[in-house]
């Protein structure tokens, strides 16, 4: 079923938005859910509690990428709950893909200056649309899904070596963005 | 700027990159090349590739002395395969319902990717169950201790129809990759297989018949051969009575399909052939269905 169809349902209140959602998109929820908690029951809970909160949202919603409205809404839900049970119990390759991105904060004396996350998601969105697209899919595969080197590795047909120095070239060249703009 | 806010900016990445991210990767470099089919010549018994539900595992397994492969035993589960390694497969077990010597199927698999499949070499006949006999053997590392040879037999039943399925809960998965190969195995039987993400997966009759007709379409000869689809588009080569060859490499956006020609030049299908494949409208919507993001790569890669 195409997704306006499945976001059709939930405006229809049919349950079978649920059932269509879980056929389709599943196999992803629980890729993003599995990245963060490494662990198959968990996710199975954030993903019932994913298809809860998005059954709330939509309606009044009406995401222009279904998928993407899922998967934060799982990753949100993932890693609320990876922080709730034990910080440190959270998957390593989360805390090292986000330890990753100390090289990316720019190098401003006024530390302490807040940004908005949503401005900095529009610069970011910006400066990974002028990347060629294999490299911001690999991006955000590390850091905002949370796969692992190898994985990316695995996936894209590189050497696990080429994946760093690629995520490494593209955090100089995002600090050097974000300097740029003024942040 | 903290850390933090540099984590909740990249949180807050626009949907589009974020389901961008999601799809499939726009560039393998590898080729899958799969060798599948060879037509029955006496068109009994038909080796065919794995089923949805016959996924096999390879488990532990204790290699035969007198072969220096290790070796691995396949169950009825998934098992997992690491990257690059190579299955071969072999099917060398009679018929026991038409008492023919079913074909040799051989199957050079590419695993990886996290697929959680192994590879089985299937017989099915026409009446009853058939006998499988699946040797698999590993060039590289399995997941498994020092494995590479193991012998298996189960039975398959047969089904008249069976179901067509697709795992379209597992595509999204932005880990998997996404390839479709094609092959008729039988074509009395209406048997044929279609290659989804590393799994074989028998078509009903009327599926296979669509395959068949673009096969007839092209005039291969009666063997086809080398069937590989691949990253989206896919990939015929067919063998003429004369000897020679040629891929057809298929490719394709939104219902407009191309095909690169034997010298070369990309044609539209449409305008080619005057009208449209059923198989050609049939991959689409099973494209459209599984992959919106596919279009975004064409439409990259090939323009629009």
């Amino acid at each position: 079923m195409e997704d306006p169809d499945i976001i059709d349902l939930y405006w229809e209140r049919s349950e079978n938005a649920i059932a269509e959602t879980d056929a389709k998109y599943k196999g992803l929820c629980m890729h993003v859910a599995n990245n963060i908690l490494h662990n198959d029951s968990d996710a199975e809970e954030c993903l019932n509690d994913t298809y809860l909160a998005v059954w709330n949202a939509i309606p009044s919603k009406r995401p222009r990428y279904l998928p993407a409205f899922i998967c934060r809404v799982m990753r949100n839900i993932a890693l609320k709950r990876c922080e709730h049970e034990n910080a440190r119990k959270r998957r390593p390759e989360v805390l090292l893909s986000l330890d990753e991105l100390d090289e990316c904060i720019p190098s401003t004396e006024d530390v302490e200056a807040a940004c908005d996350a949503e401005e900095l998601g529009r610069i970011i969105s910006s400066f990974l649309r002028q990347q060629p697209k294999r490299n911001r899919m690999i991006f955000l595969r590390r850091y905002w899904y949370f796969d692992s080197q190898s994985k990316l590795a695995e996936s894209f047909g590189m050497s696990e070596n080429a994946v760093k120095q690629l995520l490494f070239r593209m955090r100089g060249q995002l600090k050097e963005y974000l300097e740029k703009e003024g942040l | 700027m903290k850390k933090d806010d540099l984590i909740k900016g990249i949180d807050a990445v626009d949907d589009e990159l974020i389901a961008e991210a999601a799809g499939r990767e726009p560039k393998m470099k590898y080729k899958t090349k799969v060798r599948l089919l060879r037509f029955l010549t006496g068109a009994a018994a038909v080796a065919a590739m794995v089923g949805t539900g016959f996924l096999l595992k390879a488990s532990l397994g204790k290699a035969p002395k007198s072969d220096d492969k290790a070796a691995a035993i396949v169950t009825e589960d998934s098992g997992r395969v690491e990257a690059n390694t190579e299955i071969a497969a072999e099917s060398t077990e009679p018929s026991p319902e038409e008492g023919t010597a079913a074909e040799i199927v051989t199957e050079t698999a590419r695993a990886g990717s996290g697929y959680e499949y192994a590879t089985l070499a299937e017989t099915t006949t026409k009446k009853g169950a058939a006998t499988v006999t699946a040797v698999m053997t590993s060039t590289k590392k399995i997941t498994m201790p020092e494995t590479t040879v193991s012998t298996v037999t189960t039975d398959v039943p047969w089904t008249e129809d069976r179901p067509f399925t697709f795992s379209n809960n597992e595509f999204f998965a932005p880990m998997k990759d996404f390839q479709w190969e094609a092959g008729i195995v039988n074509v009395q039987f209406g048997t044929a297989v279609l290659r989804d993400r590393g799994v074989w997966v028998n078509c009903s009759y009327e599926q296979a018949d669509r395959i068949l007709s673009m096969l007839h379409f092209l005039k291969p000869s009666e063997i086809v051969e080398d069937i590989g689809f691949e990253g989206g588009g896919f990939t015929l080569k067919v063998i003429y009575n004369d000897g020679s060859s040629c891929e057809y490499e298929f490719f394709g956006n939104l219902g407009i399909y191309y095909f690169k020609d034997k010298d070369g030049t990309v044609k539209r299908l449409v305008d080619t052939f005057g009208c449209e494949l059923d198989i050609v409208k049939y991959l689409q919507e099973e494209f459209m269905k599984l992959d919106p993001y596919i279009t975004a790569f064409f439409e990259e890669k090939y323009g629009q």
